[in-house]
């Protein structure tokens, strides 16, 4: 996953970090086919074979399908560039190991998290008032977080 | 904590970007180390200490509100 955000490699030469692009270039091609997919369920669903989707829904499908599409093939070929110039390979490497940009990089997703536990609750909150099932989403939502965050803090814990 | 990074680099005529490149960082967190707005890590303080040839002590100063 960080490897996903981009930052937080430990990488020390650029030999080791051709090998997190390689790697970065595996998640790319992994969003390719997710953004494959998206577009075929949503032909699918064009069809009226598989299943039935409202108009809006089968504009979403069909918009995040091409923006994966379309994100993973410029990250693809930006990631390609990279491999094989060894300047812009230094350069990214030093952007992604620079221990300021790391430490940036986790408090802006320790503070993204508490800030969507936040909204989570209080939306879970306000939702309850209207709908029992947007209720429900959300708490599942900040259930979710809160295990989460319990079971990769006992992993850390035995790591460090 | 306070740091003596830009006074050293500066009697020795060293850019921001010739010192982030010897330790491996990027030029902004020299910048913002001689600005006080980060603290360097254990190792990229080891890594300015060696770099100018001292100890982390000369470099790095421990206030009283830094303990």
């Amino acid at each position: 996953m960080v490897c996903l955000f981009g930052a937080g490699t430990g990488a020390k030469t650029n030999e080791e970090y051709k090998m997190v692009i390689k790697r970065k270039m595996k998640y790319n091609a992994f969003m390719l086919l997710l953004g494959g997919i998206t577009l075929g369920f949503a032909g699918a669903a064009c069809t009226g074979k598989l299943v039935m989707l409202s108009d809006y829904m089968l504009g979403v499908y069909i918009g995040v399908g091409f923006g994966l599409i379309a994100a993973s093939l410029v990250n693809l070929c930006r990631n390609y560039r990279i491999l094989h110039d060894e300047d812009r390979l230094k350069a990214e490497r030093l952007r992604n190991t620079d221990e300021r940009n790391v430490l940036i990089h986790s408090k802006s997703l320790q503070y993204a998290g508490a800030v969507t536990l936040f909204g989570a609750y209080m939306a879970m909150l306000a939702a309850g008032i209207y709908s029992e099932v947007a209720f429900q989403c959300f708490y599942a939502v900040v259930v979710a977080f809160m295990i989460f965050y319990m079971i990769i803090r006992a992993i850390l814990m035995r790591k460090m | 904590m306070k740091n003596r990074i830009q006074e050293m680099r500066k009697e020795r005529k060293i850019t921001q970007s010739e010192l982030a490149e010897a330790v491996e960082v990027t030029r902004q967190t020299i910048i913002s180390l001689e600005n006080g707005k980060y603290n360097a890590s254990l190792m990229l303080a080891y890594k300015i200490a060696q770099y100018f040839h001292t100890t982390i002590e000369d470099i790095f100063i421990f206030g009283e509100e830094d303990l």
